[in-house]
């Protein structure tokens, strides 16, 4: 598959923000990141993730980078 | 942080300022109303006073001819010639040549005009930018080649018509001068940094 090709990253924000009761709008207060670049994200619009971003998610979140991230079947 | 503990802003002098944009603008306007002017009401002006038609007219030289001391001659003269009561065609094809740099000149500078508005709204990393750049670069590249072909048929026409001694066959002379080329061949590498730009900022704009 070409890298310019479409991504099938999934992101579950959705679900990790769900089960722990928490709003978007708190995630980009703890985290530091913009509500529209995280609803991008949640969205599946974003095209990248800095490790800076991800790391900050994951441990507000606590969780791991797969339970936020997924590649969907083709 | 200067003796007087404040933050001393450095300025980069090479970076456009608002004033910068002004007058590459003006300098854009005037270029493309010198076009204008010369390149069309100069010939238009001519043929409405029914001037004579300036012609470039290369002849064999008969005979001797005063020269400075030292200095041979190749046999050959050009001279300009005021043709009389010249024709709406040969008056249109010897402005051919003036008109296509008129055009030339007015493309490129409208061209410039897009790619400075673009750069001034922080927009300049786009394909049709890229479009722009590589029209320019071609236009100055080899923008050259069909000015010179216009002048020779000009030219030619006015040989073979009769009206003054032909001098044989139809003939065109082409001339390459490597400093358009290069211009042309740098600005075409300006035009493939822009390329790579546009896909950085493909790359950017979906990063969280």
């Amino acid at each position: 598959m070409p890298v310019e090709g479409p991504h099938r990253v999934v992101c579950h924000l959705d679900d990790l923000l769900e089960a722990r009761g928490m709003t978007l709008t708190a995630l980009a207060d703890a985290v530091g990141v913009s509500l529209v670049n995280l609803s991008i994200m949640k969205n599946n619009r974003a095209k990248a993730i800095r490790y800076s971003t991800l790391t900050a998610i994951c441990h507000v979140l606590g969780c791991q980078p797969g339970e936020l991230l997924s590649v969907e079947r083709a | 942080m200067d003796a007087n503990g404040t933050d001393r802003i450095k300025r980069d002098w090479l970076a456009f300022d608002r004033l910068d944009y002004v007058v590459v603008k003006i300098v854009l306007g005037i270029a493309v109303v010198g076009s204008v002017l010369f390149g069309l009401g100069g010939p238009v002006l001519a043929a409405a006073k029914d001037a004579p038609l300036p012609v470039s007219y290369t002849t064999m030289i008969a005979s001797g001819i005063e020269l400075p001391r030292g200095a041979t001659h190749d046999g050959n003269a050009t001279v300009e010639l005021m043709l009389k009561d010249a024709t709406l065609g040969e008056r249109l094809t010897q402005a051919l040549p003036e008109l296509l740099i008129a055009a030339m000149t007015i493309a490129v500078a409208w061209l410039l005009y897009r790619l400075l508005r673009d750069t001034q709204a922080g927009e300049p990393f786009t394909r049709r930018n890229v479009w722009r750049i590589n029209t320019t670069a071609l236009i100055v590249g080899i923008g050259g080649m069909p000015v010179q072909f216009a002048q020779g048929v000009a030219d030619n026409m006015i040989q073979t018509s009769g009206r003054i001694p032909n001098q044989g066959d139809p003939s065109f002379v082409f001339t390459f001068g490597p400093l358009p080329l290069i211009a042309g061949i740098v600005i075409a590498l300006i035009g493939e940094a822009f390329r790579r730009g546009v896909q950085l900022r493909g790359d950017v704009e979906g990063l969280v």
